[in-house]
């Protein structure tokens, strides 16, 4: 397939070495793709270039790098790498794109809900969310909320992403019991509930509203709870290309996609600065979370525990920032710093008397960003 | 072929593909005792500070201290070193297991390591060690200098132990320490000489 799609192109003589990837470079290019998905570009680009270094290119090689570069939050590199990729893009169109292969659910009427989408996303835009956290954190700076909206119509959304979104949303809906739809943001729990009896026009509304809220960041929780990672990757993958796409059409379309994603940015930092400022409790994962409620961390002597652990971290983190307990006033000791030799972390412990019993909270604050976690906590039991 | 490989990553410093690519056993397997202590060393203070790759480092010592135990039980700051992975990990059990070994493998135990073994004693439930046990070491500790942690984590204990009076007493003394006179660290020096080399400090 490989020979005849270069044979068959038209266009062979643009291409600048219409070379294809070995067998190694394929492998490290899968590995590259892992990498991405788990949000270490910087180690993509670097296995990314050791195949570019044997004189390997391809279409998948520099769409790759383009995704590295864009969730690094480089746009221009992305931008150049998409472009670069297209050069060497000789699938013919009677070629199903991967997608298709992974993904079973698609809209019925793609223009409705592609429509939807667009208008739910504006919509999801214009209102913060400083509930789900790990998106303000990503570096993405800002692309992950669907950025594309503002320059797109309805019929320029692409296939790939609207397919991605809405088989992943689907994924989500058919597999996920309903004890576990409390894990989710309200409205990702709401779109499940409400999904068979909606028309693809409002599940495009709803979703992209989700999207433009959260960002793309928020459907990774309840993907992976129902084990449909590679969905969700698919759908991340789509929204980069498809802002990556509108960004290269024209120079009107990237300078507004970069005015919108520049906003997002101070949104996020203004957001992250309020929520230090109000103590507010924040993990960096849902590790931290089920480590904080263990049994012996005694919390029961303070909440009443439900036994599900993000309800009960819920009304534990109330607790704690109702007592404002991340307070100068109240840390114990001296900050420890990890490395001791060439410090990043700075760990940090608290300590106060609520309702007569002794809370401990253990933080690290990262030293280059300045945000602090809390790592651990108990109730003092002697 | 995976020795190969795995001392291809471990000298162009790619951590993070020796942890998504190989397991604990494999990379012990591949690479000398003290290669493989780095590895571990180099995950555990990995560039984003990611649980999961601290986890991972955390069997990578373990696999190390099984396959390579004579070279392991030669010293004592092996076993500190894995106290100290454990307290970053926040697993307080482990820790005190793990200092208390050290402890107990050196007749003259530095002063870091007396302080750490009595810091075990702040944790959720009961504590492996008394208040009163962990005071004592750290009072070993400051025989040698003022150290500021040692004084530190006597602020905490007496908190810990509602005696204000005592707790007022060491807060005094810690504002008027010198902050730089800290403990002298534990951890082996080759780790650490490789890797503030290896960051370039």
């Amino acid at each position: 397939l490989t020979s005849f799609n270069l044979e068959s192109n038209p266009n062979k003589s643009n291409y600048n070495s219409p070379k294809y990837l070995d067998a190694k470079s394929q492998i490290l290019l899968f590995q590259a793709a892992n990498l991405n998905n788990l949000n270490l570009y910087k180690e993509a680009i670097h296995v990314i270039n050791s195949i570019l270094a044997t004189n390997n290119y391809s279409y998948d090689l520099y769409l790759e790098r383009a995704y590295s570069y864009f969730g690094l939050g480089k746009i221009d590199l992305a931008v150049n790498d998409y472009e670069e990729a297209q050069k060497y893009n000789v699938q013919p169109p009677f070629v199903a794109p991967k997608i298709f292969v992974d993904n079973v659910y698609i809209p019925k009427e793609k223009l409705q809900f592609s429509q939807g989408l667009l208008s739910g996303t504006i919509e999801g835009c214009k209102i913060s969310a400083v509930e789900f956290l790990p998106s303000l954190l990503s570096c993405c700076k800002g692309m992950g909320y669907g950025l594309w909206c503002f320059v797109c119509s309805p019929s320029e959304v692409s296939q790939e992403f609207a397919n991605s979104v809405y088989s992943l949303v689907q994924q989500i809906v058919s597999n996920t019991a309903k004890e576990n739809l409390e894990l989710f943001v309200p409205e990702i729990k709401e779109l499940c509930l409400k999904w068979d009896f909606l028309d693809d026009h409002q599940k495009g509304l709803k979703i992209g509203f989700i999207i433009g809220k959260y960002g793309t960041e928020v459907f990774i929780a309840p993907a992976a709870v129902v084990k449909g990672a590679k969905t969700c990757y698919n759908f991340r993958r789509a929204n980069t290309a498809l802002t990556l796409q509108q960004i290269s059409q024209s120079n009107v379309k990237k300078i507004k996609i970069l005015e919108e994603s520049s906003k997002r940015v101070t949104l996020q930092e203004q957001l992250i600065k309020e929520a230090v400022q109000k103590n507010k409790i924040l993990t960096k994962s849902s590790n931290a979370q089920n480590h904080i409620m263990q049994e012996k961390h005694a919390w029961d002597k303070l909440i009443k525990i439900s036994g599900n652990v993000e309800e009960d971290f819920k009304k534990l983190a109330a607790l704690l920032e109702e007592n404002n307990i991340i307070d100068k006033a109240f840390m114990k000791g001296e900050p420890q710093l990890f490395p001791a030799t060439s410090p990043r972390i700075n760990k940090v412990t608290y300590q106060k008397t609520i309702d007569k019993y002794t809370v401990r909270i253990e933080c690290e604050t990262y030293l280059d960003t300045g945000l602090t976690f809390i790592k651990d906590g108990w109730v003092v039991t002697k | 072929m995976n020795i190969e490989k795995i001392n291809f990553l471990f000298k162009s410093c790619d951590w993070d593909s020796l942890f998504h690519l190989y397991t604990p056993i494999q990379i012990v397997k591949s690479l000398s005792f003290k290669d493989s202590l780095y590895t571990a060393y180099r995950l555990l203070y990995n560039d984003s500070w990611d649980e999961d790759i601290q986890d991972f480092a955390i069997k990578l010592f373990n696999e190390i201290r099984t396959h390579y135990s004579e070279a392991w039980n030669k010293s004592w700051e092996y076993e500190a070193l894995l106290g100290l992975t454990y307290h970053i990990t926040y697993r307080q059990d482990e820790r005190y297991i793990a200092y208390k070994k050290a402890f107990e493998m050196v007749s003259h135990p530095p002063a870091r390591l007396l302080i750490e073994l009595a810091r075990c004693c702040i944790c959720p439930g009961p504590p492996p060690i008394s208040y009163d046990d962990a005071i004592e070491l750290i009072m070993e500790a400051l025989k040698e200098a003022p150290y500021m942690d040692g004084i530190g984590l006597l602020c905490e204990i007496y908190s810990t132990k509602n005696n204000q009076e005592k707790e007022n007493y060491w807060s005094e003394i810690l504002k008027k320490s010198d902050k730089k006179i800290v403990s002298p660290i534990i951890e082996p020096r080759f780790l650490v000489d490789k890797y503030l080399k290896e960051i370039g400090k």
